[in-house]
Parts: C-alpha cells; structure tokens; sequence
C-alpha cells in the first residue's frame, strides 16, 4: 500500500538526550513519552490489580476475613478509579503516542510539548489519589460512579479525590487535542483518511468522545464539591435538588467511557489479525463507519444504566432499543474480523492469539450487555454480579487483552529485539484460563441474586466465589510473566528484522527496528 | 503569502482553539443544564 523515500529514516542524526532528568522528564519525544505512560500504566495496572485481589481473597468465604467492610468499598472504588483512568486509559494513550506518527508518516505528535505536560499531570494525580487511603475516613468507597447523596459521606479524601479527577480530565483532553490535530494536519502527503490505519481511525474517533465527555465528568465532580462544600443544591433533595439528575450527568459520561476503553482495543485488533492473516482487512470502510456509528450511539443510551431509577415506559423503550442498535455495528466489526481470518494463512503467535481471545470474549460481555439492555430484564440484573460479569468480559478480555497483544506486536519495533514467543504464549494462556474461571462464574452468582459490592455473602455463593478467588489470583499472578516477556525483549538477543512479522503491512514497518528517535524527518510517499 | 509549514501552524492553531472551546462548552453548557433542571 505505502512506500517512503529512501531519506525518511536515513537521516536520524538526533539521539535522545543523555541526561535521566532531560530524557525522561523534560522529554517531548513521542516515543519517549508513549513509554512513560506505557509503564505508568502497568504501574497502576498491577497496583489495581492488588486491590482486587485484597477484594477476591475477602470473597474467598462467606464472613468478614481479611479487611473491614469501609476498607472494602474503598477498594473496589479505588481499583476501579485505577483501572480505568490509570491502566487502561493511559496505555491506549501510550500506544496512540507511539504509533499514530509512525504510522500516518509524522516526524512526531502536532503538540509535543503538551505532550509532556500531559502525562507528567498523570503521577501526581494518582499519587494524590492512592494517598488518601492515609487519611482520616480513608480513601474514597462510595463507588467509581459517585453516586450522591453516598459519595457525600466521604471524608477528608472527597475535595483530593475530585481534584484528582479534574487533572485526569485535564490530562485526557489535552491528550486528545494532541491526537485529534496531529491526525488532521501532519499526515504525509498521499495519506488521505480512508488510506489511514485503522489503529488510526479508532483513536480519531475515541478523541472526539474524550473532548466531549470528559468535561462532563468535570462538571459533575464540580457540582458535587460545591454541593458538599458551597450550600449548593444541584444534588441535594432537600435543597431542591435532583440526586437522580446525578446519575444522568454521570452516564452521559460514563457510557461513551465505555467506548472510549474499547474503541482503540477495536483498532489493535484491526492491525493485528490481517498480519497473522496474511490477507488485508475485510471490509475496511465498513469498519470505519461501524466505529463511528459505535461512537454516535454511545451518546444516546446512557439511561441503560438506570432503568430502575424508576423513568417513563417510552424513556425505558427508548434506552433500551438504542442499546440494541450498538449491537449492528458491533457484528459488523466481529463478522469482519472472521472474515478476514477466513481462508487466511493463519499462524499463531501471540499477539494473534490475544486477538481471537478478545474476539470471542468480547463477543461474550457483548452479548451479556444485549441481556441487560432488555428493560424488564434488567431490573433481575441491576447490581448483581451479572453486571460485574458482563463488564470484566469487556474490559479485561477486551480492551486489557487488547493492549497485550498490541504491546507483543510492535516491542519488536520498539526495542529493536524479539520477546521470548515461548514465555509469551505461556503468559496467554494462563491468562485465557484466569480470566475465565475468574469472571465466568460471576454471571451464575448474578443471576442467583448476589448483589455487586458486598463483602459477605449467604453461604448459598460460596462455591462460585470460591472458583472466582482461584481463577483471580491465577490471572492476577500470571500477569508477573508479562513483565518478564518485556525484560526479555528489553534486554533480548535476537534482533528483529524491520518489518517483524511477514504479513505485517503500514508505515511503521519500513522504519528500522527499533525505530529511531525521530520517525519521519522527511514524509514518506503514499501511493 | 504564508509558507506551507506557516499554513500548517495555523490550521494547527485553529484546531486547537475550535477543540478547547468546544470542551470548555461542554463543561460549562452541562453545569448550566444540570442548574436550569434542578
């Protein structure tokens, strides 16, 4: 599809700086800075991940073990708050730095020096965020939606909690501006939008959703501190406030977030089964109106989330026939996928391999958020673990399976070496085990009426909490071998040839391996 | 008459002013919304 000019990569006479302080922190290079938030990712991703585990070892048995129930709550709101905002946020982030001048032929990001200011936004905001399980009342418990009046008790964390929230905000709209305009204005000549990856295309998409959603979230943290703090009502019933109105603010922000963590995941899967397909992409333009179709339903279904707030019998058909519709486009991307796998020459490595799990496990939480779309239904389901089911499905098998396989197929570019294919594979598939003993069982404790974030339980759930525990910890330990597959790339022998994988095609694989510092000095010419 | 890399800036500028207005209008058009409603 594309060739550059034999100048493009030729001509890389700038090194990175030598000193820590100026590579690291005063860096605007792209790459620099995509591998910041990579690894202040699988920072937040496994301090995330202990708190679930301190969540899943409490729900081993029924009864109170390990932590009391306050400690509890606040380790399932702050294991979501870091999970969402600090692992998979910022590693798409990171993957979007990276890859998107590469692969639309930039030397680097419009913006670098928000660039770095972006990111660097992002350590103090969660270090601000972890420290108040210090302080007096503890950290925040009330959940990661913030649901008034609940999220009113919190105590001394309330004020740095939302201030927290504001610089994430900050962090992920500055971050969007960056991609939005770098994609707008320094693509190579030649590289129209439709010739454009679709990594690419997904995260265009995803930064129009950022720019409008999270403001939002920021105008409801707002209206909460000054409710709590300035005598204000927007929340307040005895003020004449509306608590329910909250909800509706949150979810206007919360569904497109939603898309926002799965939008990009779309993207990775995109560039990685056509490479172990060897074959293009199936159905490439239709792929790129699905995402965008995805991303303008997103806007209209976020009552979903509050069909038993009690709401008028159109506003539940409404809600409920909007959520569906998602699942048009949704197949779309899936039967395409299949598709091109169709009568490819498969082979299986594993960044391919974390691909057709996400393929067959999203389908999985897909099809259980179709369950709960279905209004009546939905009121057996509110706040059980079929919720808690459903959404892991996305997110962990989706959009976390996503970026391990994105981060397997371009470490050979980034580091220049192979990672080790055998420890890799082995990191899969302990993986696909966990997830699934972990999560599966949770759609049976819903559906038997377990209510979501509870400590204790009658002793009728004990024997799927206990599978769930096992496969948890399995998952949770399994993720060490991660950092390992890394460390062995970091450090490997075998150097990777420029384009890594045979079936690989774009921008990024004519570069040499590993890239240099700065991608493309000269455009390279899009046929 | 502007050099092609001049032009390019300024679409940049331009970009980036049409995309902080329109999160600062959702901010703020959301708090109005959320005051007008309750």
């Amino acid at each position: 599809m594309t060739e550059h000019t034999a100048a493009a990569h030729d001509d890389h006479h700038d090194e990175p700086p030598t000193g820590f302080a100026e590579r690291w922190l005063f860096t605007t290079n792209h790459k620099d800075i995509g591998t910041l938030y990579l690894i202040f990712s699988l920072t937040m991703f496994f301090m995330g991940g202990l708190m679930a585990l301190v969540i899943r070892a409490e729900l081993f048995q029924p009864g109170l073990q390990f932590v009391d129930p306050q400690f509890f709550n606040s380790m399932t709101t702050m294991h979501a708050l870091l999970m969402v905002f600090g692992a998979v946020m910022p590693a798409f982030v990171g993957l979007a730095n990276w890859l998107i001048p590469m692969m639309i032929g930039a030397p680097d990001m419009a913006l670098p020096r928000m660039n770095n200011w972006s990111f660097w936004i992002l350590p103090f905001a969660f270090s601000m965020l972890i420290m108040t399980l210090l302080l007096p009342g503890g950290a925040p418990a009330g959940g990661w939606t913030l649901y008034p009046p609940l999220v009113l008790q919190t105590g001394d964390a309330f004020p740095f909690m939302v201030f927290a929230i504001h610089l994430m905000g900050a962090s992920s709209i500055m971050g969007s501006i960056n991609v939005i305009v770098t994609i707008m204005n320094m693509r190579a000549p030649g590289m129209t939008l439709m010739k454009m990856p679709l990594f690419v295309w997904t995260w265009l998409i995803t930064a129009y959703l950022l720019i409008a959603v999270m403001p939002v979230l920021a105008g409801a943290v707002t209206m909460l501190l000054t409710d709590k703090y300035f005598g204000t009502s927007f929340f307040n019933a005895a003020g004449g406030g509306d608590p329910v109105l909250f909800q509706h603010v949150f979810w206007f922000f919360g569904h497109p977030e939603v898309y926002i963590m799965i939008l990009p995941a779309f993207g990775v899967v995109s560039q990685i089964i056509p490479t172990f397909s060897r074959k293009p992409l199936f159905g490439y333009s239709s792929m790129v109106y699905a995402t965008a179709s995805i991303a303008f339903l997103s806007f209209i279904v976020w009552a979903h989330h509050m069909f038993t707030t009690g709401m008028p019998i159109a506003g539940q058909l409404f809600f409920m026939l909007s959520t569906m519709l998602i699942a048009i486009p949704t197949a779309v991307k899936i039967f395409n996928w299949l598709s091109t796998m169709w009568k490819g020459e498969l082979t299986f490595e594993t960044p391919m391999l974390f691909s057709i799990a996400f393929v067959l496990l999203f389908t999985i939480g897909g099809f259980s958020g179709l369950m709960l779309a279905i209004a009546p239904a939905d009121y057996q389901y509110h706040d059980t673990y079929f919720v808690v089911a459903h959404f892991h499905y996305v997110l962990v098998p989706g959009a976390v399976f996503s970026i391990m396989a994105a981060t397997y197929y371009w470490l050979p570019k980034w580091t220049g070496k192979m990672y080790n294919e055998k420890l890799g594979k082995l990191h899969f598939w302990l993986s696909l085990v966990g997830v699934n003993v972990l999560f599966f069982p949770q759609h049976f404790l819903g559906l038997a009426g377990m209510p979501r974030r509870i400590p204790d339980y009658p002793t009728q759930f004990a024997d799927f909490n206990m599978i769930s525990s096992v496969g948890a910890f399995l998952f949770g330990f399994s993720q060490l071998l991660f950092v390992a597959v890394i460390w062995s790339s970091v450090k490997g022998k075998q150097q990777a040839t420029d384009q890594v994988w045979d079936g690989a095609e774009g921008l990024e694989w004519t570069l040499p391996s590993p890239a240099p510092y700065h991608s493309f000095n000269e455009p390279p010419v899009i046929k | 008459m502007l050099t092609e890399t001049e032009q390019r800036d300024r679409r940049i500028k331009l970009t980036v002013v049409v995309l902080v207005l329109t999160a600062a209008a959702f901010y703020g058009g959301f708090i109005l919304l959320t005051a007008l409603t309750s």
